[in-house]
């Protein structure tokens, strides 16, 4: 990674309160989960299959990085890699930055919160349905029949 | 653009696109869906709607997760109970399925109320 020196120095700017944390979580269901997992963890369909493969962003080699590290990084990505830049006309400066007081909560991600998350995952009209379907079962519909199914996560 | 560097252009993004589907076709998760049959200490059996029975392996990383109305909570092993109906998102691991995710409700009322003649 090619982080320029004075980016560690960057303070975050934005209060680490529930409704930043909150906010911030959503943003991450929604678009970055994909390949980083709600938990961070990157054990998704897509971040499975990236090479390199995104990191375990509860660990060591992510959290050890300096705030200002990581909002360069989600500012402008990493080269050669699949993280693209989510700087300038993509997103506004304040959301990164609520993103880096997420990735710290990463490791006390509490299961509500994950489950919440899963709510706000992007999903295509298959995969609603399809979560229709199962939840109108466990409400009590009956059983269908139907073939065994596989789907990418 | 010349011919050679749009045979070469295109010989790229074709190589790249198998190479994305050959990882994708890597990626599959599968669902096992109907009420639990029998619960061991790292598996569960589900019986599905085609009458199967189908074991599921437990790990470290399985998430509970107790459906009541509409909402999901995050719950733990020892809250499954035979008879409950279950969603688990499971990845195939060789011949065996390990759960990601145990979705559960409790059997519905009606066929809670169903009780044993005699």
């Amino acid at each position: 990674m090619a982080i320029p020196a004075n980016a560690s120095k960057l303070q975050n700017p934005v209060a680490e309160t529930p409704e930043n944390l909150r906010d911030a979580r959503l943003h991450f269901a929604d678009h970055c989960a994909i390949c980083h997992a709600n938990d961070g963890s990157g054990d998704t369909m897509m971040g499975r299959n990236l090479y390199p493969k995104p990191p375990d962003m509860r660990r060591e080699d992510t959290q050890e990085l300096a705030d200002g590290e990581l909002f360069w990084i989600i500012e402008n990505g990493v080269r050669f890699t699949g993280m693209p830049a989510f700087g300038g006309a993509h997103g506004s400066e304040q959301d990164s930055w609520k993103l880096v007081r997420f990735i710290r909560h990463l490791p006390q991600l509490s299961d509500e919160e994950r489950i919440e998350m899963e709510r706000y995952n992007p999903k295509g009209p298959g995969d609603r349905e399809e979560e229709q379907e199962e939840n109108d079962f466990l409400g009590g519909a009956p059983m269908q029949q139907k073939p065994e199914t596989t789907h990418h996560h | 653009m010349e011919t050679a560097t749009r045979t070469k252009l295109f010989a790229f993004f074709a190589i790249a696109a198998l190479l994305a589907s050959a990882a994708l076709a890597h990626g599959d998760k599968k669902h096992v869906i109907g009420t639990l049959e029998k619960i061991n200490a790292d598996s569960v059996v589900v019986k599905t709607a085609a009458g199967k029975s189908v074991e599921v392996k437990l790990v470290a990383s399985t998430t509970y997760v107790s459906h009541a109305g509409n909402e999901d909570k995050p719950a733990k092993l020892s809250d499954l109970a035979v008879g409950d109906r279950v969603v688990i998102h499971a990845t195939p691991k060789g011949e065996t399925l390990e759960a990601n995710e145990v979705k559960f409700s409790a059997p519905t009322s009606s066929a809670a109320s169903v009780k044993p003649k005699g």
